[in-house]
């Protein structure tokens, strides 16, 4: 275990920007946690005398048109941000993990079996026709408007994702001679799916998790900022920038641009983290990074 | 280390020991982040670590050139390997582009690839491995470099093409007034090919002798360890503890051995996509295995004998046959979850590597078919713990991971997860070809001891002719698909009698210098494609007897109970005069008296 904390360790001497990304995911990890500490006001009380007040003390980034302090509501929304992109990148991973081994290896075999594979498989090219973000818009209007049904959308738009990671590995390892054995050995096709296949096609799912909940957030935002996330008052990065939106023509930009930028920071974090996590993975690239 | 011009050594040592590394730092070309710390290589008196890249460049491929293992993946596929040739000849001679081309072409001639002006036009990937090899060493000899490295350059190729690649290369490189260096672990290529022998353990040369000398007797440990590893390999008798024979003895308990497993008339083809084209993988096969025997499938690579194998374990569906094994039919991918036949079959690989699952430690692998049989607690540890020490591991290794142990280990690992559901029939496909000669020898020793111990079967898939001589009681030679001989082992490595045998155990390359291979039976060419195969007798185009217009239909002739050949009249006949058995019993002569 120390070798792989010390290659953790020299992996990121050679790259400093991977060590910005762990800082980053972690400060908003913290924040998120610990924001009634940090925030001096009440994310969703109006000060209706202190409305659209440029960034200055006490307000560090100013108030929105209601009069809600900008600094508390962008510290509190990787709370709701964060809570909808992790859940809905989790169940998205397992859905396409389970399914996705299925298709991988039951791929081309006859009968029942065959046949599930291919539905499975045409199933997400029908997800994935979609651009993601209409597909997300009419997983909302179906469910309704609701935290779990954005937690839905992304699970949703990103399992093919997976889905097709894990087919292709699972392409791969099923005919890897140990896979063989443990058929020879008698042992059923579950558990072989589950004790060989899994275990040994998780690395390259790791790497594309962090990067997608990088994206899980973006996602998020954007349903929230044309109104099909998350309602007002609640604090959320997207529905603020969106009512922010028509202030910034008579020069009010702050209540828009600060969480744009928090936005904006949380996702390259997440990116960072995911391309770090990518080259640790595969030993090849590590070995070449080291060397280089 | 030192070579003088026409002269050719053997490098040899096992993986690791620092071969191919010396042989890159004699071009200074050693991959980073290695280094050459000190030492100097004198090429003419010059220092060669001292040149500059330029300069260097210049020596490279034109005074001293390399052959590597794998001939496919060093040509540039987008390229015809004329272009590649002619590269190299325009690059160190200046010469026109007619000109090279009329060299290449010359050079194409030399390595002995038929139709040469047709082939400059071809693709890597139309080629062989054996011509793909053939188009290196053209390439390397473009320049007539003074110097050759050839490094391991046919260990992937068959035997067979082996013999003639070697041959070829010697004869060139010594009519063209060239050194040789081989770089190798193989002694068979060294007894037979090379001038001197250096062997090399963890970097260093331990032995640095003249061939004939070395083969009678080294000096130092390693080097005595590595010739007698090779030489078990070859002899049957050299094991100490059984005076007669390595073999085990079959049981003959009453009258009629019991049959275990029979085959009969097996076919597998393989559809060619887009085509009604088949790969005739495996055709007509029939043969049959009583308990505690050996058989031993023997052949090129293309001649169906994994197929067979694979077929029996039902990880391919056979076209058509039968296979009966202990009173049940075999050949459906469910036939193992039937509880009676559930792990009484079992496989050892070829890429001991490769068949352990990275992620389990020994300990679950090795229980994995316990498991399954629903064995209780007790029981299966008990059982684990007995055939890992059976294979020779200790218990405290149990918890480790597949990566964390050498290859041999990893094959006995293998092995001792294949005996432990207590099989009736273990298939072996090519067990020890991944290993290095002492991991070979003791693997060899391991799995006859097994069978001693348990009694079980092996179906030995090989074309390594010296284990399955050690090893079998009976030997099926495949071909094309088609069982060509059949029989008892002592009798066809005593007098083989289809010329294809002939060939395949005349190329075998003993570790002895003073036994003489019998070159005359050798065979020609490689193993014909099986989508398309030659009506009459399928050896015709490489038959070490065949005449002009040689049309004769082989039949199955009976010689005798336990020897059947399916030749032609004629080449039987031939056969017949041909005394290869001097060939391995005078080396089993000479080692014994060694001992």
């Amino acid at each position: 275990m120390t070798g792989k904390f010390n290659l953790f360790f020299r992996v990121l001497k050679k790259r400093p920007d991977f060590m910005l990304g762990y800082i980053i995911v972690f400060l908003i990890i913290i924040i998120a946690i610990f924001a009634p500490l940090f925030a001096p006001f009440d994310p969703i009380k109006s000060d209706a005398k202190n409305y659209l007040k440029a960034p200055q003390w006490p307000y560090l980034m100013g108030t929105d048109a209601t009069g809600m302090d900008v600094f508390s509501r962008v510290l509190y929304a990787p709370r709701v941000d964060l809570a909808i992109a992790l859940l809905g990148t989790l169940l998205s991973a397992v859905l396409g993990v389970i399914l996705g081994a299925i298709a991988g290896f039951y791929d081309g075999s006859g009968k029942v079996a065959g046949f599930g594979s291919a539905f499975i498989m045409r199933s997400a090219d029908v997800v994935q026709a979609f651009p993601v973000f209409v597909f997300a818009i009419a997983v909302v209007a179906v469910l309704g408007q609701s935290i779990q049904s954005l937690v839905m959308a992304i699970a949703f738009v990103n399992a093919p994702i997976y889905l097709r990671l894990m087919r292709s590995q699972c392409l791969s390892i099923r005919r890897m001679r140990y896979v063989e054995a443990a058929y020879l050995a008698g042992t059923s096709d579950v558990k072989i799916i589950l004790a060989h296949v899994i275990p040994n096609s998780i690395a390259p799912l790791l790497a594309q998790l962090s990067v997608n909940i990088g994206w899980a957030i973006l996602l998020t935002s954007a349903l929230s900022f044309i109104g099909a996330g998350v309602e007002a008052p609640t604090p959320e990065w997207g529905s603020m920038i969106s009512m922010g939106f028509q202030n910034i023509v008579t020069g009010h930009w702050w209540p828009s641009i600060f969480p744009g930028l928090a936005l904006a920071v949380t996702v390259l974090g997440f990116a960072l983290v995911g391309s770090s996590i990518e080259i640790l993975a595969d030993p090849v690239r590590t070995r070449k990074l080291l060397l280089s | 280390m030192h070579i003088k011009s026409r002269e050719i050594i053997a490098l040899v040592g096992e993986s690791g020991s620092g071969k191919t590394i010396l042989s890159r730092a004699i071009m200074n070309l050693i991959p980073k982040p290695g280094r050459l710390n000190s030492g100097a290589v004198l090429y003419h008196d010059k220092n060669l670590i001292d040149l500059s890249n330029e300069e260097l460049t210049r020596l490279r491929g034109n005074r001293i050139a390399t052959i590597v293992s794998n001939p496919k993946g060093e040509l540039d596929p987008l390229e015809t390997i004329g272009q590649q040739i002619s590269n190299v000849i325009i690059h160190h001679l200046r010469i026109t582009r007619e000109e090279a081309k009329k060299k290449a072409i010359q050079l194409l001639k030399d390595v002995k690839i038929p139709d040469p002006e047709r082939r400059f036009e071809a693709y890597p990937h139309e080629l062989s491995g054996g011509m793909a090899q053939r188009v290196i060493i053209a390439i390397s000899l473009a320049c007539d470099p003074e110097i050759v490295i050839s490094d391991d350059a046919t260990s992937g190729l068959d035997v067979t093409v082996q013999a003639q690649v070697l041959e070829l290369l010697k004869n060139l490189v010594l009519n063209k007034g060239s050194s040789l260096i081989f770089v190798t672990r193989d002694l068979g290529v060294a007894a037979h090919f090379a001038d001197r022998v250096c062997v090399l353990f963890n970097g260093k040369i331990v032995e640095d002798k003249s061939t004939t000398d070395f083969f009678k007797g080294p000096k130092n440990e390693y080097a005595k360890k590595l010739l007698s590893a090779s030489k078990f390999q070859g002899s049957k008798k050299v094991n100490s503890h059984n005076e007669f024979s390595t073999r085990t003895p079959v049981e003959n308990k009453g009258p009629v051995k019991e049959k275990l497993l029979e085959v009969s008339n097996l076919v597998k083809h393989f559809p060619i996509s887009g085509s009604s084209a088949v790969v005739q993988a495996v055709n007509d096969v029939s043969f049959s295995l009583s308990s505690g025997e050996t058989l031993a499938l023997v052949g090129e690579s293309g001649s169906g004998k994994t197929t067979i194998g694979r077929c029996l374990l039902g990880l391919e569906q056979m076209t058509s046959g039968k296979i009966n094994f202990m009173n049940k039919k075999l050949g459906q991918r469910q036939s193992f979850r039937d509880p009676e036949l559930m792990g009484k079959i079992q496989l050892v690989f070829q890429e001991p590597a490769e068949a352990l699952n990275p992620k389990m430690t020994l300990y679950d692998i090795v229980s994995e078919p316990l498991k399954n049989l629903r064995s209780n607690g007790h029981n299966l540890e008990k059982a684990v713990r007995e055939s890992i020490d059976r294979v020779g591991i200790s218990e405290s290794d149990m918890n480790r991971y597949p990566n964390e142990i050498s290859m041999g280990f990893q094959q006995r690992v293998g092995i001792a997860r294949a005996i432990v559901s207590n099989p009736r029939l273990i298939i072996l496909d090519e067990p020890t070809s991944a290993l290095d000669p002492t991991a070979r020898a003791e693997i060899m020793e391991l799995l006859i001891q097994i069978q001693k111990d348990l009694s079980t079967s092996y179906l030995f898939i090989s074309h390594d002719l010296s284990a399955v001589k050690h090893i079998s009681h009976k030997v099926a030679i495949l071909y094309l698909g088609k069982i060509i001989e059949q029989g008892d082992a002592d009798r066809i490595f005593a007098s083989p009698r289809h010329p294809y045998s002939l060939g395949l155990l005349s190329s075998v390359l003993l570790p002895s210098t003073s036994v003489k291979r019998p070159t005359s039976v050798s065979l020609d060419g490689e193993i014909p494609s099986p989508i398309n195969l030659p009506s009459g007798c399928s050896l015709k185009s490489r038959c070490p007897f065949r005449e002009e217009l040689c049309e004769d239909i082989p039949e199955t002739v009976h010689l005798s109970d336990d020897h059947v050949v399916h030749a032609c009249k004629q080449c039987l006949t031939k056969t017949a005069k041909v005394d290869i058995m001097d060939y391995f019993e005078k080396f089993e002569q000479e080692t014994n008296s060694i001992q």
